[in-house]
């Protein structure tokens, strides 16, 4: 079953065989889980974004043209789901809001450390989260989902020079932040 | 630093860079624009990257989708009966999909209007000519038993298009060709049934009906018909007219100049 492309599985999915969104679900459901997981650092709300994925899979997958690539696609939908919770987290100030960023602490005591623990929370996540936004997306996207830059070119809608421009700038200021951490004593514990 | 040396730096740092791409990036490095030690500190931080784990999700993510999935799909198997309105709002979605769907109903409208009229108006049409042949057939032969002469001319005239195809009518119309005591109306009747002498059937109950006329006038109107027609068996037929005593001697020559035609 391998052998069938996502294409021709997404073009049936589109036919009404919904089962065949199975198949593509095993086989991108740990890339994007990774993707949503780098940029929000929060595992219950990286799984929704993923199931999320899925939804929209379904529900658009009239439009599904089949003339690119379907990785390409699946990435569109999940930087429009991860742009809308990035603005709905703004404005429900959830970085400012201590209720709300200390969720975690509220019955456990050792709930921050178990969470870095769980999640593994490294230094380089750490940095990572310092980034703006769009510099943090370059960097998953290249370095963690491991995607070609003209693929990324793609799903960002800029040329592939731009690309290797953006990723350069991204991974001056990782580095930057990063021996800023390190030189921190509790540097993991820093906001997220 | 500009674009340029960024793009260069990058595919240095995947080692895709070869060629004249190289030897610019070198040189950019000799001149100074591009700090190497620099980039050699980012290469190995950038190694990070490969230690890092992947993140795996929770085995609630598969059960999640695959319940979503089965919703999904129950939801498709209870809206299959309302995939004809989804068709419509598709098919109306876009402006060619209005346009051919209304060139279609007009094409539709066209074709169905026109088979339907038309078997419509054949079944009609059967119909009534069904009725008009049963009534010609009625008034034939009542009107045959008129007792004016004239009447019953009419009589023959009135169904003289049913003939080969109404048995009746052609019995009544040998009945009274054989049997009217009118010339007048076995003149018409003869006429009438000349005119259906290439059906097999009519001419053979012409030939018999050259013994059965006593009138002059109606065996010389046969004997020219049969002429007409080339009709060999006439000839036996006329054979006893001929030799028969109370026939008038210009009645014969006329007959057998008639008789003489036929080949």
């Amino acid at each position: 079953m391998d052998s069938l492309s996502d294409n021709t599985l997404m073009l049936k999915v589109k036919e009404g065989q919904l089962d065949q969104l199975g198949l593509l679900f095993e086989r991108h459901n740990r890339p994007l889980y990774g993707f949503f997981y780098r940029l929000t650092a929060d595992g219950p709300i990286s799984e929704d974004l993923v199931q999320n994925v899925f939804i929209r899979m379904i529900k658009y997958r009239h439009t599904y043209k089949g003339d690119g690539k379907f990785t390409t696609w699946m990435y569109h939908m999940a930087r429009n789901l991860f742009a809308d919770h990035y603005k709905k987290q703004k404005r429900m100030g959830y970085k400012e809001d201590p209720e709300v960023t200390d969720k975690y602490l509220v019955n456990e005591v050792n709930a921050e450390q178990t969470r870095i623990q769980q999640e593994q929370l490294d230094l380089l996540q750490l940095a990572m989260n310092k980034l703006t936004p769009e510099k943090k997306e370059i960097l998953v996207l290249s370095k963690y989902q491991g995607m070609r830059y003209q693929d990324i070119a793609e799903v960002l809608e800029i040329t592939e020079s731009a690309v290797k421009v953006r990723i350069f700038r991204a991974l001056k200021d990782l580095k930057k932040a990063y021996e800023a951490l390190e030189l921190q004593p509790n540097s993991r514990t820093q906001n997220i | 630093m500009e674009d340029k040396y960024m793009s260069l730096i990058t595919d240095y740092m995947d080692g895709t860079l070869e060629g004249k791409r190289l030897e610019e990036f070198n040189r950019y490095v000799a001149e100074g624009h591009i700090d190497q030690t620099e980039l050699e500190g980012l290469k190995v931080f950038e190694d990070k990257f490969g230690s890092v784990q992947e993140p795996v999700p929770s085995q609630e993510l598969s059960n999640r989708f695959y319940a979503m999935l089965g919703e999904e799909k129950a939801k498709q198997s209870t809206k299959t009966s309302f995939n004809l309105q989804e068709w419509f709002n598709q098919l109306l979605g876009s402006a060619i999909g209005k346009g051919a769907f209304a060139l279609a109903i007009l094409i539709i409208g066209i074709v169905g209007g026109r088979l339907f009229s038309n078997s419509n108006y054949e079944g009609e049409l059967n119909q009534l000519s069904n009725q008009m042949a049963d009534m010609k057939e009625m008034m034939m032969l009542t009107m045959l038993e008129e007792q004016s002469a004239s009447k019953r001319l009419q009589g023959l005239q009135i169904s003289s298009d049913l003939v080969s195809e109404n048995q009746q009518i052609t019995d009544a119309m040998f009945l009274t060709l054989n049997n009217d005591e009118s010339t007048n109306v076995r003149l018409a009747a003869l006429t009438i049934l000349a005119s259906y002498a290439n059906n097999p059937e009519i001419r053979e109950g012409l030939i018999n009906s050259i013994s059965k006329q006593e009138s002059p006038i109606m065996q010389v109107a046969l004997a020219e018909l049969m002429a007409e027609l080339q009709e060999p068996k006439a000839k036996e037929e006329f054979q006893s007219i001929l030799e028969g005593e109370y026939t008038p001697e210009e009645v014969k020559t006329t007959l057998r100049e008639n008789l003489d035609k036929i080949m």
